[in-house]
């Protein structure tokens, strides 16, 4: 009696600990492969194309690069149709030129992965051949792991800097190594529709005062006068970031973000309080702290919400067919803040989406032409359809570009300082104060001083267990 | 069977391949969690053995107590709110209305569909300018009532309770029918034979009857809510500025968005104790109650 008792006892304990445990340990592991959205099916189909194409060959041909087969796995974060599609076009264009090379790609949502997928693999190394990752604080726990491929010697070899445009190699270099190919480069701009300021007969802002003009008169008339999903820190962040920029300067702020300044400074309190200005004004959609981005934005492309501040990328919405505001959107700078140390040419954006070589891969030279290929290639693509500005030396006829895009080059083109979103370039717990202290600001639970003065205390608290 | 049943040998040895299993798969990594809520630890690079601090530091974190004050608010409306609607649902039921079998069914809906989608759909119900709520409270003449569900500080803490109660009432409901419906039918007409109303049938007869079952879906219903993540996830993502932060929610963050994951374990091993502990006082309570 006593040992069923006692079985009994044990089995409800494992269930209860099986329930708990689904919910907290367990999930780590297996969030990463849940949602992956593996593309095997299509990737046979290419195995067999390559196949043919191998038959289709001359011998003569086939010697030079034949050898035995490598296989490669290619992680990136576009399993949309638009960007995957690129991709598998990419695939196929470099299996066809490698008959002897496979490349299985596989994309994950870009969240999931951030978070979580890429973040379980790289800590055993497991992560594929070559993977999408971020550079600046993100990739930094792996460069120091040593899951990561330095990139020196491959460069140095294949001639690769010559192809690239000026300093968007930095936030991929790490103690004076390389290791990340820019996929691409961003701006922030503010995208103004044209029509609704007609309508309303507002000016376009140059300066902050007019843009709290602006967005008063929208108010007042029941628009909705900027798009902001504050339940996600970074949206709120992209907006406090380029005030920075304006207040603080970009040279400074680069430093600080680097640790070498501090980030309690004047300029820094500045732009949050013009942030929590443009808020108390009313600037922001209703229960914003409750909307997520995409849902946001919705209303700018449905031509509701006049202003959006925003990365290149929204440039790709506000040309898509499927949108409601092609041809209207005029792209100005981040309006210039009077007494601010920046001046209208200092950009919040930079380099930090790259491509990068496992340190683990068995075929460093295959997956380094593979990468070098797909990064240049995508650079050209994305920059094509609006997504992003190029970060290699391409080729592109210019009526291929999306105008609103083109019109993000046009500002750029004297651009004398970028600087990355912080999110980007902080790191670990930093990343998350972040967020937290922007959400304060909007909530109003936390004032600029506090701000200003949390973001360095979460600074130092991160790099002094770095020094330890 | 019954001779089989009596031999603890072949209990033993035929339990045994299921528990190692089990045991690999549920008990080794709670306690492999243990082991890394001792290490100060960034997931990915090399791991420092420190102790008890993660511990400390959780004890001395003011949201770590805000988060499991809010779980065990949601534990409460479970038991409170949930669990009475569903039993009441579940009587009617049981007590044979027309179209039981429908009612049964649509009840159980909200159970199956993803707790993904339910929270999707509710974001639409409460979004502030097009959302059905803020409509039809418009609608309605109450527009004074109109709120930004999601995103203001005093609501979104009870704006995500809604659904997650809603979702499981179902579930809960269908238990106590299944209960309720294998008390033998005798018992039931022996109580209308001396004269009991419906209600004292329910309230006298059928309650007491199903008990077991009510201990059960009490400790479902607490150890749901104590590590409830979905919902809340995408609803609020704990906000705005922590006033829906849950324990899991907030492990969550440590791991994935902090890079703490000696913390995020000391929380998980927190959650596992406390659930270890409601189920016993629960049991407890039962147990007291079962003997009266």
């Amino acid at each position: 009696m006593k040992l069923k008792k006692l079985l009994g006892l044990i089995l409800t304990g494992a269930m209860v600990l099986s329930m708990v445990g689904c919910g907290s340990s367990g999930g780590g592991s297996s969030a990463g492969s849940g949602n992956a959205t593996e593309q095997e099916t299509e990737n046979e189909q290419e195995a067999e194309d390559t196949q043919q194409n191998e038959d289709e060959k001359s011998p003569g041909e086939s010697v030079a690069d034949s050898g035995e087969e490598i296989n490669l796995t290619f992680w990136h974060i576009w399993p949309d149709a638009e960007m995957g599609a690129i991709v598998e076009s990419y695939v196929e264009l470099f299996e066809d030129e490698h008959p002897n090379v496979h490349i299985e790609s596989v994309a994950t949502q870009e969240v999931e992965y951030q978070n979580n997928k890429l973040k379980v693999a790289a800590a055993t190394g497991a992560q594929g051949d070559v993977f999408m990752c971020w550079g600046g604080g993100y990739a930094k726990a792996y460069v120091d792991a040593g899951v990561v491929l330095p990139l020196d010697d491959l460069m140095e070899k294949y001639g690769t800097k010559d192809e690239l445009l000026d300093g968007t190699l930095t936030y991929g270099t790490y103690d004076g190594k390389t290791y990340g190919l820019p996929l691409k480069q961003w701006a922030g701009a503010l995208f103004c529709n044209e029509e609704l300021f007609e309508e309303y007969n507002v000016k376009i802002p140059e300066t902050f005062d007019e843009l709290l003009e602006a967005v008063k008169t929208f108010r007042a008339a029941g628009v909705t006068p900027m798009v902001l999903g504050a339940k996600e820190g970074w949206h709120i962040g992209m907006i406090q970031n380029a005030l920075a920029v304006r207040t603080e300067g970009a040279d400074y702020m680069n430093r600080a973000l680097q640790g070498e300044e501090t980030l309690d400074t004047e300029g820094i309190v500045k732009s949050a309080e013009l942030l929590c200005e443009l808020n108390e004004a009313g600037a922001f959609p209703d229960g914003t702290l409750g909307l997520g981005s995409e849902e946001s934005q919705e209303e700018f492309y449905m031509g509701l919400i006049p202003m959006y501040f925003g990365g290149s990328w929204v440039s790709s919405g506000c040309d898509s067919e499927e949108n409601e505001i092609q041809g209207l959107i005029k792209a100005v700078p981040m309006p210039a803040v009077e007494g601010g140390k920046g001046g209208i040419n200092s950009f919040s954006g930079g380099a930090i989406d790259m491509m990068m070589i496992n340190a683990n891969t068995a075929n460093p030279d295959v997956a380094y032409e593979f990468a070098v290929g797909i990064t240049k290639y995508m650079s050209e693509e994305a920059y094509k359809i609006g997504d992003s500005l190029p970060a290699w030396k391409v080729d592109v006829d210019e009526s291929e570009v999306s105008p609103t895009l083109r019109q993000v080059e046009e500002l750029i083109k004297n651009a004398d300082g970028y600087v990355l979103a912080w999110d980007t370039f902080l790191e670990g717990a930093a990343i998350e104060a972040h967020y937290e202290l922007l959400q304060g600001l909007i909530a109003g639970t936390t004032s600029p001083e506090e701000f200003a003065a949390g973001m360095q205390a979460a600074q130092e608290e991160v790099k002094g267990s770095e020094a330890e | 069977m019954e001779r089989a049943l009596k031999d603890k040998k072949a209990i033993c040895f035929f339990v045994l391949p299921a528990l190692i299993w089990f045991c690999l798969i549920a008990l080794l990594p709670v306690f492999q969690s243990a082991g890394y809520s001792l290490l100060d630890w960034d997931g990915i690079g090399d791991a420092k053995l420190i102790g008890v601090s993660n511990y400390v530091k959780m004890f001395g974190d003011p949201l770590f107590f805000k988060a499991v004050w809010n779980s065990i608010l949601l534990a409460a409306a479970s038991v409170f709110i949930q669990l009475p609607i569903s039993m009441v649902l579940a009587l009617v039921l049981a007590g044979g209305v027309r179209g039981e079998n429908f009612y049964r069914n649509a009840f159980f809906v909200p159970v199956i569909i993803s707790g993904t989608i339910i929270a999707h759909l509710w974001m639409k119900i409460y979004h502030p300018s097009y959302g059905l709520l803020n409509i039809g409270l418009e609608a309605l003449g109450l527009a004074s009532l109109k709120r930004e569900w999601l995103g203001s500080e005093g609501t979104a803490l009870v704006a995500c309770f809604v659904p997650m109660v809603w979702q499981y009432i179902g579930y809960h409901m269908l238990l106590f029918y299944s209960a309720a419906k294998s008390i033998s039918p005798e018992i039931i007409e022996a109580a209308q034979v001396d004269g009991a109303t419906r209600f004292q049938t329910a309230w006298r007869v059928i309650i007491p009857m199903i008990v077991p079952m009510i201990k059960a879906c009490v400790i479902f219903a607490i150890i749901g809510s104590l590590k409830s993540f979905d919902l809340i996830y995408i609803l609020t993502n704990g906000g705005p500025v922590h006033a829906s932060e849950v324990p899991s929610l907030l492990m969550y963050k440590k791991i994935f968005i902090s890079n703490e994951y000696g913390y995020a374990s000391a929380i998980a091993i927190f959650i596992i104790l406390e659930c270890l502990l409601f189920t016993f006082i629960v049991q407890k309570i039962f147990n007291h109650i079962q003997k009266d």
